[in-house]
Formats: C-alpha cells, sequence, structure tokens
C-alpha cells in the first residue's frame, strides 16, 4: 500500500517537472534521474541497504535520511544566498526611486527650536 | 560658487528629535548637507529638510550602509568634488571636518578617517570599548589596515576614492566593508584623531555587543554572494 502512495507521488512530482519549460532541461534531466532512483529504492528497499552497508550505515532508510539532512541544508544555503542577492536588487530599486523623489530645503531654512521634540 | 564642493552625507534612521540640531551644526561649516533618511516613519525626514538640508528618502528600511551609499551616489551626482560622511545622533563635532578637509588636501589623500582613539571618546563604556577593539583587530587581520578605529562614522574622502567604493552590505557591516574596499583598491588613507562625545541618546541607538555578531554573520554571507 505504501509503495502505491509513494510511487503515485513520485509519478505526480515527475509529470510536474516535465511541464516546467522554464528549468533547464539539464536540471530537468537530473532531477528526472533522482525520481526514478527514488522509485527504484521503494520498489526495492533491501537496495538502499545494501548499498548503506557499503558505506558502513546500518540500514538504507538511515542512509536515505542522512542524505536527505546534508541535501536540505544544501538547499536552505542556496536559498538563503538567494534572498541576499534579492535584497541587494531591492536595495537598488529603492535607491533609485529615492534618488528620483529629492526633497530640497525652503528656501528660508527654519530656525532651529533648541527644545528636542518627543521621541515617537 | 564654490569650485570644490563638499557635500555631508548623513544617514538617518529615526532621529526626528535631534536631526535638525546635528544638520544646523553642519551648514556651519558646509552648504551641502545631504540627510539620507532610511526609511524612518517619524519626521526625521520632514525635521532635516527645515533645518534647510537636502532630504533623500529610502522607501523602506534598508540599512545605514545602504543609507551612505545612496547618500555618496547623490552627491556624486551633484558633482561633489569632497564626500564627508557623518553620524545623524549628535556623537561627531561639525568643525572636525574642516580639519580632516584640510589634511585630505595638504597631504593629498582619498581618505581620511575619523579615530575616536587617536582623539577623545567621552564618555565611552567599557565594554562598547572592548566591542570596538575587537573589531579593529578583526580588521587588521583580514585587511592588514592598521586603523585604530573601524566604525567611525566620520570620513573625509575624495570624490575619486567615493567612486570605487561600493558598499553592498546595507546594514552595520558597511564600516568593515569600506575598509575593505580602501585596501582593495589601495586607496591612501589616513586616521586623524576626533572626538566622539556619547550622550545617553547616542548610546542608546548604537549597536550592542550581538550587532557585532550579526555584522560577522554578513560579512561571511557578502564574500559567499560575490
Amino acid at each position: 500500500m505504501i509503495k502505491l502512495v509513494l510511487l503515485s507521488f513520485l509519478v505526480l512530482v515527475a509529470i510536474y517537472v516535465l511541464m516546467q519549460r522554464s528549468t533547464s532541461t539539464s536540471l530537468r534531466i537530473a532531477i528526472e534521474a533522482l525520481l526514478v532512483l527514488g522509485a527504484y529504492f521503494v520498489v526495492a528497499p533491501e537496495q538502499a541497504t545494501a548499498i548503506a552497508h557499503t558505506l558502513g550505515v546500518g540500514r538504507g532508510t538511515d542512509l536515505i535520511l542522512y542524505t536527505w539532512i546534508i541535501v536540505t541544508f544544501a538547499i536552505i544555503l542556496v536559498l538563503y544566498l538567494k534572498v541576499v542577492a534579492m535584497n541587494r536588487t531591492v536595495t537598488q530599486l529603492a535607491r533609485s526611486l529615492a534618488l528620483s523623489q529629492v526633497r530640497h530645503p525652503p528656501a528660508d531654512p527654519a530656525p532651529v527650536t533648541s527644545a528636542p521634540e518627543p521621541r515617537s | 560658487m564654490d569650485s570644490e564642493p563638499l557635500y555631508v552625507v548623513v544617514p538617518a534612521y529615526r532621529e526626528a528629535g535631534v536631526i535638525a540640531g546635528t544638520v544646523a551644526g553642519l551648514l556651519s561649516v558646509c552648504p551641502n548637507v545631504v540627510v539620507v533618511d532610511d526609511g524612518s516613519a517619524d519626521r526625521t525626514a520632514d525635521n532635516a529638510c527645515a533645518a534647510g538640508a537636502v532630504v533623500v528618502r529610502h522607501p523602506v528600511n534598508l540599512g545605514q550602509g545602504a543609507a551612505l551609499q545612496t547618500g555618496i551616489v547623490y552627491a556624486l551626482e551633484q558633482g561633489a568634488r569632497f564626500i564627508a560622511t557623518f553620524d545623524a545622533d549628535g556623537q561627531h563635532r561639525p568643525q572636525d571636518i574642516a580639519a580632516m578637509l584640510a589634511t585630505l588636501k595638504a597631504e593629498s589623500l582619498d581618505i581620511v578617517l575619523g579615530s575616536r582613539f587617536l582623539g577623545e571618546a567621552e564618555h565611552l563604556p567599557s565594554a562598547r570599548r572592548m566591542v570596538l577593539k575587537a573589531a579593529v583587530l578583526f580588521t587588521r587581520l583580514t585587511t592588514g589596515l592598521k586603523v585604530t578605529d573601524t566604525h567611525n562614522g566620520l570620513r573625509v574622502m575624495t570624490a575619486d576614492a567615493a567612486r570605487q567604493l561600493n558598499l553592498v552590505q546595507d546594514r552595520m557591516a558597511h564600516a568593515s566593508e569600506m575598509l575593505a574596499q580602501i585596501a582593495e583598491h589601495k586607496l591612501v588613507y589616513k586616521e586623524v584623531p576626533v572626538t566622539v562625545s556619547y550622550s545617553q541618546y547616542s548610546l542608546q541607538k548604537g549597536q550592542r555587543l550581538s550587532g557585532a555578531f550579526r555584522v560577522l554573520a554578513d560579512l561571511v554571507i557578502g564574500w559567499l554572494v560575490r
């Protein structure tokens, strides 16, 4: 039963990735290959365990868990760097907007009152 | 009128209570005062403008580094020959600018940096002093610059030097970034003593120790994105 659920999910993802015309072909092929690998481990989980043993890991599920943790951290880092790059774009936009709306002082600047205003 | 105009750039965020006094003090030494309001919700921009400063206002809060860079870009657009940076909270003395500009011209320097540790740091708490000293050590290790005060907002530079600076660190890491770019472009710099007076107000506005770690993280991320 669980195999059926997992496999149908993988198929849905595979179809979705195939439809992403904007993603580069090589990236789509790589993702599809990963999905096929995942489907293979769903059908034959003992193969994952065999690979895990050769790497010194007890069970196939543990190996997949460890890999998943590493991949997750890599994804977080990549996304964070994208956020930083996006912030720089926002800064450039805000800067050009600010520089297009410069306010000049009145011809006769008001005398400075000695009493500071209450801070909001 | 002035063939070699000096522009003073003042980054300001939520400084409505003190900005007018700072602007008035600056106007007594230089006619071109540019306040960059970093998206304050209070009357910082209005008060600065009423006091006689040109106001460039970020539509959203971006950080002090972004405000400095905006002000520098504006000053260059206006044909500035020299550009000074000055903190909005009133911790610097306007008359130090004139002395720094004289040094800049007399010794053909690219940039003159204010140092509170060569000069006087009035009422500087010891915890703040330690953080600043740690920043100095960090800068010496990473850039090789022999500066004594890395986080002083008072600087005077030539337009040529300003053109070579490109601050992309929007928040507080811009001070380290500026020094790194001074080293990278081999700008000729000199530190001069300036007086920094710490009021209750400026201490409240200033950076805490946790800010130092934020700066370190920002610098590391900056290296990755570059």
